[in-house]
């Protein structure tokens, strides 16, 4: 049964239709949201803002756009104002603090460590995964959309309302930065 | 095809979104572009890193809550007022059907009373339905609109009432 089809028998007031909705992404987009945020608490926070905002205006899903781009676009504006949210928060962390030996975060930074971050299990693994963590946000949001939610650059400029253009740029700007941290600790072949 | 172009090839070779002549012409690139190369490896590396993870299962349930949660309490909200909406509909249609054709005064009260009584009715329904689930928090609008759809019965009502004094 396509989306289209399971939206509008949720839209009747079948409550199965929604179950088989939220099981056919939930992983994807829990995924998405845990590579994007670094944080499991945060990631599940945006995952139960992102489904109760997107099956609350169920109505408004037009069956000419995928539902996929639709969840995904939502999740990842949530994921853009927590963003903002936790920026705001440090910039007031710093003015606190004074100084950067006072800071609690130094620590952390000496030792590569975030605080929620997810294991991996080789050093590739590590390797990529803080290479992704050095991104700009709107670089990695790129990259981790077109890994998680399996929709093209055009989906994924249609989602984010950006050009094609831009979506392009923004991935071979971040490729270019990936090969770059791969680079120096293997060198070139 | 160095260039700026470069990368943006080699992305797209990446995720099979370059058309075929394209990619073959990209294929033949690879052999002397060191660079494009090594793009490849590390989107490649990337796709081997990728998080598998599942939601919490008390995220779902939250979810299922507030999803399904709105959809039983407007389900209810509607097999509540639908009885009261049909008699007040039907009383409304009386009246509006005796505007050329006087009913009797009698007739005419019973209809008034009729539909005064259902309206009561289901607005005191969408009333305490509203105070009493309202702390489940955005599902009001729902029992909002069960009394707008009321308000404009009322309306009608009264103004079919104005029509035939007039």
């Amino acid at each position: 049964m396509t989306d289209a089809e399971l939206i509008a028998r949720f839209r009747k007031g079948d409550g199965a239709a929604f179950e088989a909705l939220l099981a056919r992404y939930k992983n994807q987009l829990y995924s998405y949201l845990v590579s994007l945020v670094k944080d499991e608490a945060a990631a599940s926070d945006i995952f139960q803002e992102t489904c109760i905002k997107v099956f609350k205006n169920i109505d408004r899903y037009s069956e000419e756009g995928r539902f996929k781009s639709w969840l995904f676009r939502m999740a990842s504006n949530l994921a853009m104002d927590h963003f903002r949210r936790a920026s705001a928060v440090r910039f007031e962390q710093v003015e606190e603090y004074g100084t950067d030996e006072e800071h609690p975060a130094r620590e952390t930074a000496a030792t590569g460590e975030e605080p929620c971050e997810i294991l991996v299990s080789d050093a590739t693994k590590a390797l990529v995964t803080a290479a992704l963590d050095a991104l700009p946000p709107e670089q990695k949001e790129v990259v981790l959309l077109r890994e998680y939610s399996g929709m093209s650059f055009k989906e994924i400029a249609a989602a984010t309302n950006a050009p094609l253009g831009t979506v392009l740029a923004r991935m071979s700007r971040a490729a270019k930065k990936l090969r770059v941290a791969l680079e120096k600790t293997y060198g070139r072949s | 095809m160095d260039g700026p172009d470069c990368t943006e090839k080699a992305v797209l070779y990446s995720y099979g979104e370059l058309a075929a002549r394209e990619a073959a012409d990209f294929r033949l690139h690879l052999a002397t572009c060191a660079d494009c190369r090594e793009t490849l490896a590390a989107l490649s590396a990337v796709k081997a890193a990728r998080v598998s993870a599942r939601p919490p299962e008390t995220a779902l349930e939250r979810v299922r809550a507030a999803v399904l949660g709105k959809q039983r309490a407007f389900e209810t909200l509607l097999e509540i007022l639908r009885p009261a909406l049909l008699a007040a509909s039907a009383a409304l249609l009386l009246i509006a059907l005796n505007i050329s054709d006087p009913m009797s005064r009698q007739s005419r009260q019973a209809a008034e009373a009729a539909f005064e009584t259902r309206f009561a009715e289901a607005a005191d329904a969408a009333a305490s339905l509203s105070a009493a689930l309202a702390s489940g928090g955005g599902i009001i609008e729902d029992f909002d609109y069960g009394t707008s759809v009321l308000e404009h019965s009322r309306s009608q009502m009264d103004k079919s009432l104005e029509e035939r004094k007039l």
